[in-house]
């Protein structure tokens, strides 16, 4: 029988039939490592952080009260998870050092930019995803949240434990900080 | 950042939003620098959860539930070993030094106004200690 609702899953867990909790990582293990491993950015402890998030979901799923959908209380866990990782390995979630820099480069570049041939330039393309590795873990999560899995900025704000105005305005810094580090990158390739 | 500069910014941003949501062709250098920014957010991560990621996490619960179950069961074990020797080791001697006293309150009448504030005493603690805890309960959840 196909499970289609959240509601649905949840009580076939707790009644403990086979295959439902199975069923339930499977469906939310690819946003789990969406937020853990863009956070921790080691991939060992993110696949063993992964592993206690689901566990932890398994022990709590009794108090989920289905006040937001299955999805955001499971990436609270997740977040939460991540982030007593974090504060146990002693590394900050949000950067001391936050200020971003001004001017532009783009007007020493010139017109020489296509976009449609950056999207295909593997060198630039991997010299953004290593500027995204470096941005503060918060930061990081946020990004992956709002661009990759598309979430809306007050679901964000639910699993952060954030309000909407910070969410945002972490956002406008990271992705002013990418565009930074991409005015930098073709400064040395130009 | 000033906040010229940062109107700006946010300016970029949101034509770059706007124009990656709609399809725009490129045309603004600095906007299409925000567009391969917002390409590059959305690529997927390099790696991946292996694919049998969901049987491992329910093997592994399925071993944490049988150790606690073993867990368990030692428990029960040692309380039932616990109650034999207690039964057996310590209950005659102990009877042996209860008996006088049990004979003697026995042959001597019982006060039983100090048993009830006695026993008066000890529902008002256990009604006092069940409110705390309950409260402590609302308070975590």
């Amino acid at each position: 029988m196909a499970v289609n609702t959240d509601h649905d899953l949840v009580h076939r867990v707790l009644a403990r039939q086979p295959g439902a909790f199975e069923r339930l990582i499977s469906r939310h293990q690819g946003l789990v490592w969406n937020l853990v491993y863009r956070m921790v950015r080691q991939p060992e402890d993110a696949r063993e952080l992964c592993q206690d998030v689901f566990l932890r979901v398994h022990d709590c799923l009794h108090q989920y009260r289905f006040e937001s959908s299955l999805a955001t209380w499971i990436r609270q866990i997740a977040f939460s998870v991540a982030a007593r990782h974090l504060q146990k390995k002693r590394l900050p979630l949000v950067s001391a050092s936050d200020e971003d820099g001004e001017g532009s480069v783009f007007d020493q570049i010139g017109d020489g930019f296509d976009l449609e041939a950056a999207c295909m330039d593997g060198e630039l393309m991997q010299h953004l995803a290593e500027a995204i590795d470096k941005l503060p873990p918060l930061q990081r999560t946020l990004v992956t949240l709002f661009h990759l899995d598309e979430m809306p900025i007050a679901e964000i704000g639910k699993v952060t434990g954030l309000p909407e105005g910070t969410v945002k305005n972490y956002l406008f810094r990271a992705r002013h900080r990418l565009c930074q580090q991409l005015e930098t990158t073709l400064g040395v390739l130009a | 950042m000033n906040p010229q500069e940062l109107e700006r910014q946010e300016q970029l941003q949101a034509a770059a939003d706007r124009a990656e949501r709609e399809r725009l062709p490129a045309g603004d250098l600095q906007v299409d620098a925000y567009r391969l920014v917002w390409r590059a957010l959305k690529q997927p991560l390099p790696i991946a959860l292996p694919d049998d990621f969901a049987r491992q996490v329910a093997r592994r619960l399925q071993a944490r539930e049988e150790a606690s179950r073993l867990e368990q069961w030692l428990t029960n074990l040692l309380l039932v070993i616990l109650a034999v020797a207690a039964v057996v080791f310590a209950l005659p001697p102990l009877a042996g030094a209860l008996a006088p006293l049990v004979r003697t309150a026995a042959a001597q009448p019982l006060p039983w106004s100090l048993v009830f504030v006695a026993a008066l005493g000890m529902a008002a603690v256990w009604a006092a200690d069940t409110a705390i805890g309950r409260r402590q309960l609302n308070q975590h959840s």
